[in-house]
């Protein structure tokens, strides 16, 4: 899932202390999952708001919130409909595709983001989510046992682990784990370690965003005539 | 026409002891300065390292070992892959040579999270193994910058990095094997303190050959002060300094004892070292060009 992280309140209220209506669109999908921007969440940032812009002289301000079931697909927008009409400013909690989603449908409306939008990764443990994937548009995982050099080694290695790796951590921090001891341990385990002897192949960056910024198209279920935007 | 070898290629091959030292760039723009030091190390060292913004934003390495250079020392321009994708490291390459730079050696570096730079974007394009595969093999394959080949002249020397601390060491020895396999001609290692855990990855290097295949330089960092020695250690992952070392520098009250007993260790580990069959020499590395001097006098008059 996408994972993202609240933004603190006082940025927020910097961001929108221009606006006289402003409406919390939190996102039912991957934010709700990780605890960012689910309507709990959308609740609690809203109250913030209101509090915080009160304490700034601005209790005019109406800040009213609501939870639509997926901001980044235009379909699960169209509830909000006629109601964005009503607010000068919307502040969306859901990621950075959800509040580039928003921003499209809504051109005559402001808005901004409530959350950082960190990675895609998984719940690693209560209330801790770890990146796993940096959706490089050329998946080596086959090649890696399962663990991604370019998501999780800091020096995105792909032939073998730096000089660095102490006791099966990194040395960006303790809290890291070296992805090389994760690689090494799997293909052990996998009895597949001789693999690892050979030369990688240099990774083919223009998958990536380093291309520019990338569609999928799948023609197949295009509706004719009405293909990729341009 | 291609150039003739390195002296530092021809020092390898000629199967003699190898003193290098290490230094870094000046924090400014001053050729003068670089100018000085190698002056300082001149006749002193088959050739001099000079690293690559290793601990800060210095003058560009390829500049200063062209300043080296130009002060009839051989340089050997360190290469990081942290801060350069293919095509600039490829293209410095090229222009180091066109200076008179022509030992590389080819390196990672040390993530800038932990560096003062910290908020610069890094780029780990490709790593150490594949930047030398690529050198190494321009004039035959330049592929992975979208050319069939470019520069006919092969007369560089390329060297690697080799961690005998690192983990897991059931890949560091496979690591540094591809290093070599694809043109590494010698290898650094990482400064060495624990001569106990030198000597287990050593039996490694040993037990596949490698150290006939690649000349072996001992990383010998001296340790002229204290504060500087606590904060290595505390910084985690490297360099490993025994605690007895550590202890050893805090007992003495006054710096300049202090600088003796980092002498008297440096001295102490190449003296060990030396009895190590199979090792090719030194890389003396220490802020303090004094204390390197001093340590390579005396491995002047060990080695005759």
């Amino acid at each position: 899932m996408i994972v993202a992280d609240r933004k603190k309140i006082p940025e927020i209220r910097d961001m929108v202390q221009g606006h006289n209506r402003i409406l919390v669109v939190g996102c039912g999908t991957c934010v709700t999952v990780c605890l960012a921007g689910g309507e709990r969440e959308t609740g609690i940032i809203g109250s913030a708001l209101r509090m915080s812009l009160k304490l700034a002289g601005r209790e005019n301000v109406a800040v009213h919130e609501c939870t639509i079931e997926r901001q980044c697909e235009d379909a699960f927008i169209d509830v909000l409909g006629q109601r964005v009409g009503e607010y000068d400013a919307i502040l969306s909690l859901g990621c950075g595709a959800g509040v580039q989603a928003l921003a499209e449908r809504f051109p005559k409306t402001a808005v901004y983001p409530g959350l950082n939008t960190q990675f895609m990764g998984i719940l690693e443990s209560q209330g801790v989510w770890a990146e796993k994937c940096a959706g490089c548009g050329n998946c080596r995982l086959g090649q890696y046992f399962g663990i991604c050099p370019i998501t999780r080694c800091s020096k995105r290695q792909l032939s073998g682990p730096c000089g660095s790796s102490r006791n099966g951590k990194c040395e960006v921090s303790e809290q890291t784990d070296c992805a090389w001891q994760l690689i090494y341990d799997r293909a052990k385990s996998l009895g597949k370690v001789a693999m690892l002897e050979s030369v990688a192949v240099p990774q083919d960056w223009s998958t990536s965003n380093d291309g520019g910024a990338r569609k999928v198209v799948r023609e197949d279920q295009c509706i004719a005539g009405m293909g990729p935007k341009a | 026409m291609p150039q003739e070898k390195t002296n530092l290629l021809k020092r390898i091959e000629s199967g003699k002891q190898i003193v290098t030292a290490e230094i870094s760039p000046p924090k400014s723009a001053d050729a003068a300065s670089v100018r000085a030091v190698a002056k300082l190390y001149a006749g002193k060292v088959h050739a001099l390292g000079v690293s690559d913004n290793r601990d800060g934003v210095r003058m560009s390495a390829v500049s200063a070992a062209a300043v080296i250079a130009s002060e009839k020392v051989e340089p050997i321009l360190h290469m990081t892959t942290r801060d350069r994708n293919r095509t600039a490291l490829i293209s410095d390459f090229l222009g180091a040579r066109a200076l008179g730079v022509r030992n590389v050696l080819c390196t990672s570096g040390t993530h800038q999270t932990l560096l003062p730079f910290h908020a610069a974007k890094n780029v780990f394009d490709i790593d150490a193994t594949i930047l030398l595969q690529s050198l190494h093999g321009l004039e035959k394959n330049a592929t992975i910058v979208g050319e069939q080949n470019i520069d006919g002249d092969v007369s560089y020397c390329l060297g690697a990095v080799a961690s005998p601390f690192a983990d897991p060491v059931e890949l560091q020895l496979p690591r540094l094997a591809q290093k070599i396999f694809v043109g590494a001609q010698f290898i650094v290692t990482q400064p060495v303190f624990d001569l106990e855990r030198f000597g287990l990855w050593w039996k490694q290097v040993v037990g596949r050959d490698l150290h006939t295949k690649a000349a072996f330089i001992a990383g010998i960092r001296v340790l002229s002060d204290a504060d500087t020695t606590r904060s290595f250690v505390e910084k985690r992952p490297d360099p490993m300094v025994p605690a007895d070392m550590l202890k050893r520098l805090s007992s003495k009250s006054d710096k300049n004892s202090v600088r003796s007993e980092g002498i008297k260790i440096a001295l102490e580990t190449i003296e060990k070292l030396s009895a190590v069959q199979g090792l090719r020499g030194f890389e003396i590395v220490c802020d303090d060009d004094d204390a390197a001097l001093e340590v390579l006098d005396a491995l002047k008059s060990r080695l005759g």
